[in-house]
């Protein structure tokens, strides 16, 4: 049905990557290269052809393949980017005809059904990835989006070179000043623009992202633009503190997947305390209107074991977590291989946080409203619970569950430490397939 | 509106009359009297539902005429749309922004069309993009 497939993201949405090659979606997948913002502007991306046919697509009811996980998360109820889009155009699924013809966008679906594709609407919300630059090396992460483990996979791949490939060398297009000043000046000239959301690296260890949000400021843009960006919470920049003051508003994500020690494995070399400290110095920032902060997350085949205490961290802090999808990447990874004996454990952790706080599900639409934690808090937990208890285990999981053991030593060879000192409970697991 | 879509073509084929749904609840106390009107349509029960089309402004207004005793009022109890509250979650948009009606003056309230982006607004669902 056309409810389940339609998406709004391309017509107020696109993505630049960190090597400057524009992007579908935040959410897209696609490993083609794209045209590049150090020769093509966003405008001319927007009505591209690969922009057109995606609109023209999801106009026909078609589920485009690079929207894939999107539509495996709706499969369990769990909000979705394409969720999370049609939110930003007031579309509701569960009263889907009545909200799109009501929609502020209908006239742009519209234009573009009549159009082939073309938009006459210019992106209004945007993902900006600065680039690579990172002092963290997380295991689930890739090359072009740490610096940290771009140096570490050449390692790697001498390690296991099925596994880990030898990264490719690039340049992130923020260090081309003039490709900067151009994107910029397209920015500050955008009728309406209304989101940026930057991503690094880390972005508050990236100039660019202080050198960005200064132009913004200076241009007088900066009070009708929301920015949210994304931390690993191990650096706390005074910065910060006067950025807030000049936006609509401000939306900072810490990534952070557990609060115990095991975090310092998976988002290596992390600190947990230093990183709890810092996130205790952004919630005191909270009382400044305009903030809205919410923990990052986005659990594994490890830290789903310890998910119920980050959760009770939550209701403790009531600061909420936004999970912007289930892990698929790296396979060994996923959730989804968990041993039968593992999965039991963890779905009965969960239960008994919703039965310890007497946990339901309602209807959330705007997530980062402070008056909702509470009840995005408990979404979170039963969306997790069910899925957890729920999905289909994959049919080769045996062979997956294989490659994580080889994913975990090559990685353990490089840094000396030990998947047993931080998850001793996956001991039995872990043995079993080869570790 | 429950028919099944399969392309956005079916979308803009389908007929928007009469997919509002108002309903106006209200109690007169101590004799006040008044006259109210929802888009035109005279307000004489104490419950009133009309159907409008998607995208129909919905305007209210009231006068009280008459108020012979000190407690005599007219109270606006509920408006929903749809069966989404409207009334009296957003008071705040009523002129004045009040749902007890005790003195001879006007009372207007006004939801600008379309109604589904209106209400995604006011009950603070985030910008939309």
């Amino acid at each position: 049905m056309f409810e389940q497939s339609f998406c709004s993201s391309p017509w107020f949405h696109a993505r630049l990557t960190y090597n400057g090659d524009f992007q579908e979606c935040r959410w897209f997948k696609n490993d083609q290269p794209g045209q590049n913002v150090r020769n093509t502007s966003l405008l001319e991306f927007y009505n591209s052809d690969r922009m057109r046919e995606l609109r023209t697509g999801l106009l026909n009811g078609q589920q485009p393949a690079g929207c894939q996980d999107c539509y495996y998360e709706d499969s369990f109820g769990k909000i979705s980017g394409r969720q999370r889009q049609l939110h930003k155009s007031g579309i509701k699924e569960t009263d889907f005809v009545r909200t799109i013809r009501s929609s502020p966008h209908y006239q742009y679906f519209d234009y573009s059904n009549n159009n082939q594709g073309l938009a006459n609407y210019a992106a209004t919300d945007l993902q900006i990835d600065l680039g690579n630059t990172c002092n963290s090396a997380c295991i689930m992460c890739d090359p072009v989006s740490s610096s940290r483990l771009q140096q570490e996979y050449k390692t790697l791949h001498k390690i296991n070179s099925s596994l880990f490939q030898n990264p490719v060398e690039f340049e992130s297009w923020t260090r081309d000043p003039a490709v900067l000043d151009r994107f910029v000046n397209e920015l500050i000239g955008i009728p309406d623009l209304k989101y940026i959301h930057f991503l690094g690296g880390e972005t508050l260890y990236d100039p660019a992202f202080y050198s960005i949000c200064e132009r913004l400021i200076a241009a007088g843009v900066a009070k009708n633009i929301i920015v949210g960006t994304t931390t690993n919470g191990t650096i706390y920049d005074n910065r910060i503190e006067s950025l807030i003051k000049e936006f609509k508003e401000f939306h900072l994500g810490i990534s952070i997947e557990t609060v115990t020690p095991l975090n310092n494995y998976i988002r290596y070399p992390g600190n947990i305390d230093q990183i709890l400290a810092n996130i205790d110095q952004f919630l005191a920032l909270r009382d400044q209107a305009k903030l809205a902060i919410s923990l990052r997350i986005t659990p594994n085949i490890f830290t789903v074991y310890e998910l119920d205490q980050l959760f009770e961290y939550m209701i403790k802090h009531q600061v909420i977590a936004e999970s912007c999808n289930i892990l698929s990447s790296p396979e060994c990874l996923r959730i989804e291989l968990l041993s039968h004996d593992l999965r039991q454990i963890v779905v009965g952790k969960l239960d008994s946080i919703i039965e310890k706080y007497n946990l339901q599900k309602t209807a959330v639409g705007n997530i980062r409203r402070t008056d909702l934690v509470p009840d995005v808090i408990a979404n979170l937990v039963v969306d997790y619970r069910n899925f957890v208890a729920t999905y289909r285990k994959p049919g080769d999981a045996d062979v997956h569950r294989t490659h994580l053991i080889k994913f975990l030593q090559a990685f353990e060879k490089s840094r000396g430490n030990s998947i047993l000192d931080y998850a001793p409970d996956y001991e039995k697991f872990l043995r079993h397939y080869g570790y | 509106m429950h028919q099944t879509m399969k392309n956005f073509s079916d979308i803009t084929a389908i007929n928007t009359d009469r997919q509002l749904h108002v309903r106006l609840e209200i109690v007169t106390h101590l004799g006040a009297e008044f006259r109210m009107r929802i888009n035109g349509h005279l307000v004489t029960d104490s419950v009133t539902e009309i159907n409008l089309d998607l995208f129909s402004p919905i305007h209210i207004r009231s006068m009280t005429t008459n108020l012979p005793y000190a407690g005599s009022a007219v109270e606006i109890v509920s408006l929903t749309v749809n069966g989404l509250s409207v009334l009296p979650d957003y008071m705040e948009y009523a002129r004045p922004a009040t749902l007890w009606l005790n003195t001879l003056d006007d009372w207007e309230y006004h939801i600008d069309s379309p109604f589904y982006a209106w209400y995604h607004n006011v009950s603070g669902q985030g910008f939309v993009a």
